[in-house]
């Protein structure tokens, strides 16, 4: 519960701060909710979240555009990221990009965890075996993010998707087995929150979530044919650890012709009984 | 005077932001390695922050996703939103692509772990990674840190600095290693003496057993920019000098060789 409630609070947090920076003045506090919220520590974070792998240089305006807050604002920070060996500043193309002393903000702790290790070897054992790609997902806001990937030796087909990837969490079978491992008071919740993002695909985003978790109650995974990628169907199963926090979820993907209903109703149980044992297995404060 | 003044107040509020902003990504920092949870006692610990302060930006990591809080002890563990900004740099990296390649190959070859890495404070971190297929590894991974002291891959970049430089990150060493400080400065020489003569330097079982590392010191270009080239791995029977036979060379014609490749990467992206 708290999980979500914090990741909800973090959205409006965030709205809220790109909301009152018109201001101008950092300091006005209007629309804090917390006096504990530290906000240059949130938009500093929020600058960096902007860079991606796609994005790697970006300039004064084109951050401001992405963080929602003035250039003045952005400036400043950019400037106090690149003082504190955060970010590289490239004089001859005026723009920015992200130095490596941000690997040191715990990127290897995530990445590289026990339990992390030992659900890789059964990831990849799964890859190996079924001859599909096997990724493990948890929950951030509106997206899953993918922690791991891998990919079957005999791969029939390769995504370039990297960990840290972000997916929908209303249009993948990945997010919808986590909506279905919800308590219900949660679920109504995110659902909410989801429809009022949807707005007008909201019909159609129903009917699949509706579906997927009628799936999940009857088999206790879920399944996309082709809805996330047109050439990709998903088998979905969440995770969830022995003390009920932080729900992940393993999605197990291959080209659509080759995982055809028949054969997702054939390994779909499998991978249930696979995914329970592993969950008895797993300390979650370690993920 | 009036000029004065408002410039004077927006010195002060630049250097206010960057302490508060500093210090909360100093809190992500602490996290190191391990995924272990932390207290907002063990956190003001690692940085030398007051609780207070500690606990305000454990609160605002919380809100934002980048930490959670474990019930009933009141532990905080990294959320995955950290994942997003390494995976960033990573993704975006010209040293990491120019230097993966050949890296990846060095690995299969010689049945060993290959990383290339930069100093961040007073640890080596590892911006490229690469593991032998075959191999028993560390558990590392691009991110890992490692002290410089007591790592063939940390005495390679030590080396190689600036004698000024050289001698100011000594002496925090030294003073960090209280009364190691002897044991130490003994394994320090010792590498800078094979450096010296050959080129590389070894550390045997040094920061962890069974294991080994061989490093070259990489610098680019530019003439500032030190890396630092490390095969290792975790061998039972490996002798030392079948090390400095069959990988040194090779790891010494890399160096060059990833030298000119990441030139090349950095002089395209520019």
């Amino acid at each position: 519960m708290s999980a979500l409630n914090n990741s909800l609070r973090a959205e409006s947090s965030q709205k809220s701060a790109a909301i009152r920076a018109p201001t101008r003045d950092d300091r006005s506090g209007a629309g804090r909710r917390d006096r504990n919220f530290i906000e240059p520590l949130a938009r500093g974070l929020s600058i960096l979240q902007a860079f991606t792998p796609r994005d790697t240089w970006l300039g004064n305006m084109e951050v401001s555009e992405r963080v929602h807050l003035p250039t003045a604002t952005v400036n400043r920070l950019l400037k106090t990221l690149q003082r504190l060996g955060y970010l590289k500043f490239s004089a001859q193309r005026r723009q920015y990009k992200l130095a490596p002393s941000v690997l040191g903000l715990g990127y290897a702790a995530v990445a590289n965890s026990n339990v992390r290790q030992v659900l890789r070897e059964h990831m990849q054992k799964l890859a190996d075996s079924h001859h599909m790609f096997v990724t493990l997902g948890q929950r951030d806001r509106l997206d899953i993010v993918l922690l791991e990937i891998c990919h079957s030796n005999s791969s029939l087909l390769t995504l370039r998707l990297e960990p840290g990837a972000r997916l929908p969490i209303a249009e993948t079978a990945m997010g919808w087995a986590l909506i279905g491992a919800l308590p219900d008071e949660e679920k109504d919740y995110l659902l909410a929150h989801i429809e009022r993002r949807q707005r007008l695909r909201w019909p159609a985003v129903e009917r699949d979530i509706t579906r997927a978790l009628a799936q999940m109650k009857r088999a206790g995974y879920c399944a996309s044919l082709g809805t996330w990628h047109s050439e990709i169907s998903t088998i979905a199963i969440p995770l969830v650890p022995a003390d009920q926090s932080s729900a992940l979820v393993l999605g197990c993907s291959s080209a659509s012709p080759y995982l055809p209903t028949s054969r997702i109703a054939q390994i779909g149980p499998q991978l249930v009984a696979l995914v329970q044992q592993l969950a008895q297995k797993l300390p979650s404060s370690e993920i | 005077m009036a000029h004065r003044t408002t410039s004077s107040r927006r010195r002060t509020d630049r250097t206010a932001v960057t302490q508060t902003l500093g210090r909360g990504l100093e809190v992500l920092r602490a996290f190191d390695c391990e995924a272990k949870p932390l207290s907002n006692r063990g956190l003001a610990e690692r940085t030398r922050l007051p609780k207070s302060t500690i606990s305000r930006i454990t609160s605002t990591l919380v809100s934002l996703g980048y930490l959670s809080r474990l019930e009933p002890v009141g532990h905080y563990q990294l959320g995955t939103s950290v994942l997003g900004i390494g995976n960033a740099f990573l993704e975006a990296s010209e040293i990491r692509r120019a230097a993966r390649p050949l890296m990846e190959q060095f690995a299969a070859q010689h049945d060993v772990s290959v990383g290339l890495a930069i100093a961040d404070r007073l640890q080596m971190m590892y911006i490229v990674w690469c593991r032998s297929p075959k191999t028993l590894t560390l558990r590392l991974s691009a991110g890992s840190k490692l002290p410089i002291e007591r790592t063939a891959v940390g005495k390679a970049y030590l080396w190689s600095l600036p004698m000024v430089e050289r001698r100011d990150l000594i002496a925090r060493i030294r003073q960090q290693a209280g009364e190691k400080a002897c044991n130490i400065m003994a394994g320090i020489n010792a590498a800078f003496s094979d450096l010296d003569n050959y080129g590389y330097c070894v550390s045997i079982a040094e920061f962890q057993k069974n294991t080994f590392g061989i490093a070259v010191p990489l610098i680019l270009e530019d003439g500032q920019s030190i890396l630092s080239l490390n095969a290792g791995g975790a061998r039972l029977n490996v002798t030392e000098a079948a090390l400095r036979r069959s990988i040194a060379p090779d790891l010494i014609e890399m160096a060059a060789l990833l030298r000119a490749a990441i030139a090349n990467a950095i002089a395209a992206e520019c």
